[in-house]
């Protein structure tokens, strides 16, 4: 008895990200998610954008640096505004187009891109000052 | 008759606050039981404001500490005058510029919810307002005056002549008892989009004075309803007690029936109570006078 | 053109289930404009993957919300299972499939109470949640838990309904459902509530599916997709999704109400048809390297989404779990434009929000 899930994973560039969502909403697709991954010991991101139709799951992956720019499917998509925020809060990857565009205040979060792990190294130097700085609002 | 009217007042002064206060608890207890809950003790309303009434001074704007104690006054001096036989137009006029104090206390706060809420008390006083004046009007159409004493004390009931108007006085009932489904500018259980609404900002010895106030009025707006029923004799004033008790557990019944409508909804089925039977009653007597 | 004023609604608020924050710009008593604001409790937990290995993992996946709980620890557990290519038995899918209707009654009931008094109903709201605590002893006794029900484990679940439970559950379902039929009524017919519910935040169509709508938001506007229209024992069972075509605040309303009723439907076929055998298939080794899981689920909510990636250690290298609210999200930004203040509880309680989901 299994169930009648089928997913498949495209690999793309990340300048190709607007026009094949496009594409997949003039077909009737609905939108899922956007996330993205990252691995320990590799420099780069992996930022996935997900579809559906039915009971197939179509998952567009594409590997992009910290801190570099995607043109954002909200204008497509209306939802995916608060993924493409809190992929931009936790991960450091920024979006260009956003509908609502909260510029990074989105999780009020007290460390820059948590689970962006190349982040946490360049900071690292700077985490004393940073903790100063915030014993400093707190006192 | 002067000493029983100096009497009433001042049994009023003291004793309203005491039986209002029952009124309430007593409301408290009946609502949890028809949704099937225990309920907070009857005296609950007591241990409350003597809990608020110990509390330490922090109002941001003391300007709505004033207002309050004026809304309190006023409802006091209205609610004396009401039970010393008074004149009964005068009363209702009374009551309104209390609640004028509690709209500008409200205002006052600077809060938007109890902006907001100002605001749905602003539309609450203009809904029930026209019946209350027909209500005056229709009294001295029927009785022939607006002296609560002579009112009281006639040979019958002046329901018998004012039957529409008192359906229509109880519909506007609700609003001013605050309760569901008009309960729109401060509901008992803080659980809507204005928080408490009018109340909101109100805090300590300010809402103390805020909640005795409301059991006064609860005192006199169930002598409102008494006036209609009583008449001069022993019997008349148990009948009117009686018919009280049966009112106010109508009230909880609705209270507990019914979704909190819109203002819109609230206004357009006063004024529909207030000029639909107020005025069918009013032409009524107009009539029978004539003739 | 009035005054403006801002009012600030949330993320303490009497009204509100779930701590979200929207900053009503208000003309007099008509919202012009609404943004919704979230993080308020926001945990990080998709980060704990670096801490607990993927079989904790389940645990910490249920603890994402108190009340869709079941369901994610479901979608996790199927991600995983899917990563790793392992078929759970048949037992376990009918005990998953039955925890995760009888979670589905619950969260229903509990929005049902939660809408009552949203529009000032207090009785209606004690006796649905009174109700709801019948639903919450029948959980109790299948797994020891009211709400966390703590029954899978990546592979399958590791506690089971014996076969001689079966109907005294049922029993009790049937009982429920006659006292809940009761108050649907209520709903359903009741003028002042009528008043309140009917033609307000109207979502159309087509704005539901271009505003990537999930769950009964979706499904009272016309649409009908649901997952478990791919899910087993589902699909064997014969599903068809509750649709409503008028897209108000009364829709979704009557199509949760008759998700209830589709549910213990639901519960009481997989009773009789449940198969016998093994709860759990054994586990061997790690998530591989560069292995990726995806799974749907179909919450009370709507449509969740599950990504799991391995990297040959014990320890996942992502998970992602994307709510159905995150979604609905922009739908209320839309409907709340325009309407009254009034009206703001209805359209934020007509997603039925679970912030604790949106922000992990």
């Amino acid at each position: 008895m299994a169930n009648s899930f089928k997913s498949t994973i495209v690999t793309i560039a990340p300048a190709e990200l607007h026009d094949r969502a496009a594409v997949y909403k003039a077909q009737g697709w609905h939108y899922v998610n956007t996330s993205a991954t990252a691995s320990k010991g590799s420099d780069t991101l992996e930022l996935m954008v997900t579809f559906a139709k039915g009971a197939v799951l179509e998952n567009l992956v594409m590997q992009v640096l910290t801190g570099e720019h995607v043109t954002s499917i909200s204008d497509l998509f209306f939802a995916a505004f608060v993924f493409e925020n809190e992929t931009h809060d936790l991960f450091g990857i920024n979006f260009d187009g956003l509908a609502i565009d909260f510029k990074g205040t989105f999780y009020q979060l007290s460390l820059n891109q948590p689970m962006n792990p190349n982040a946490y190294q360049a900071a690292a130097g700077s985490a004393a000052s940073k903790t100063d700085a915030q014993t400093g609002k707190e006192a | 008759m002067t000493l029983l009217k100096a009497v009433l007042a001042i049994a009023f002064l003291i004793g309203g606050p005491f039986l209002g206060g029952l009124i309430v608890g007593i409301d408290r207890k009946v609502s949890a039981r028809m949704q099937g809950r225990v309920g907070p003790p009857i005296l609950q309303p007591f241990y409350d404001v003597a809990k608020l009434l110990g509390k330490e001074r922090a109002t941001v704007s003391t300007a709505q500490d004033i207002y309050i104690v004026m809304y309190l006054v006023f409802v006091v001096i209205s609610g004396c005058l009401f039970f010393a036989g008074g004149n009964f137009l005068l009363v209702t006029l009374l009551v309104t510029m209390a609640s004028l104090f509690l709209v500008i206390a409200a205002y006052n706060t600077r809060s938007p919810f109890a902006e907001a809420g100002a605001q749905r008390e602003n539309l609450q006083v203009m809904a029930y307002e026209p019946m209350v004046l027909l209500t005056a009007a229709g009294f001295y159409l029927a009785t022939g005056t607006f002296d609560v004493a002579q009112i009281g004390l006639a040979q019958s009931p002046a329901i018998l002549k004012t039957f529409l108007l008192f359906i229509g006085f109880l519909f506007i009932l609700t609003i001013k008892l605050r309760k569901s489904p008009f309960d729109i500018s401060t509901s008992e259980h803080a659980h809507q989009e204005l928080v408490k609404g009018v109340t909101t900002e109100f805090a300590g010895r300010t809402l103390a004075r805020y909640e005795i106030a409301h059991w006064y009025e609860t005192v006199l707006f169930l002598g409102w309803t008494a006036l209609f029923i009583i008449w001069g004799s022993p019997v008349g004033v148990v009948v009117a007690l009686v018919a009280v008790v049966v009112l106010y557990f109508l009230e909880i019944w609705i209270d507990n029936n019914f979704a909190r409508v819109k203002w819109q909804v609230m206004l357009r089925y006063s004024w529909w109570a207030a000029f639909g039977l107020g005025g069918a009653n009013i032409l009524y007597l107009y009539i029978i006078n004539l003739l | 053109m009035g005054k403006r004023t801002i009012i600030p609604f949330g993320p303490q608020h009497p009204v509100l289930p779930e701590p979200v924050h929207l900053d009503l710009v208000m003309e007099d008593e008509k919202v012009v404009q609404a943004i919704p604001r979230i993080g308020y409790i926001h945990r990080g937990l998709e980060h704990l993957t670096e801490k607990k290995d993927f079989k904790q993992m389940v645990f910490v996946a249920e603890r994402i919300c108190g009340i869709c709980c079941f369901g994610h620890s479901v979608g996790y557990a199927s991600a995983v299972e899917n990563l790793m290519g392992i078929e759970i038995p048949p037992r376990a899918k009918y005990l998953r499939g039955i925890w995760q209707e009888l979670e589905r009654i619950h969260s229903h009931i509990l929005w049902l109470g939660l809408l009552a008094d949203g529009f000032g109903f207090e009785s209606l709201f004690m006796h649905c949640w009174r109700l709801r605590e019948r639903v919450l002893d029948v959980l109790e006794q299948t797994s020891g838990g009211r709400v966390i029900v703590s029954a899978n484990i990546v592979g399958g679940v590791f506690k089971d309904i014996p076969n001689e439970q079966m109907p005294g559950i049922i029993e009790q379902l049937d009982s429920i459902r006659e006292d809940y039929e009761a108050i649907s009524r209520a709903f359903l017919d009741d003028q002042s509530v009528n008043n309140r519910l009917r033609e307000v935040g109207v979502l159309s169509r087509q704005d539901a599916v271009d505003l990537s709508c999930l769950g009964p938001m979706l499904r009272a506007s016309g649409v009908a997709e649901d997952v478990r229209l791919y899910e087993e024992p589902y699909a064997t069972l014969g599903f068809t999704p509750i649709t409503s075509d008028e897209g108000d605040c009364y829709a979704r309303c009557k199509v949760r109400i008759n998700e209830v009723t589709q549910s213990i439907d639901l519960i009481k076929a997989m009773a009789d048809t449940i198969p016998d055998g093994e709860l759990s298939t054994p586990l061997k080794g790690n998530p591989p390297a560069g292995s990726q899981g995806f799974y749907r689920v179909e919450q009370p909510r709507g449509e969740s989404f599950y990504y799991v990636r391995g990297n040959g250690t014990k320890f996942l290298d992502r998970m992602r779990v994307r709510t159905p609210t995150s979604m609905n999200l922009a739908g209320m930004t839309k409907i709340l434009q325009g309407c009254d203040l009034a009206d703001v509880p209805m359209m934020v309680l007509t997603i039925d929000p679970c912030i604790s989901c949106t922000e992990r």
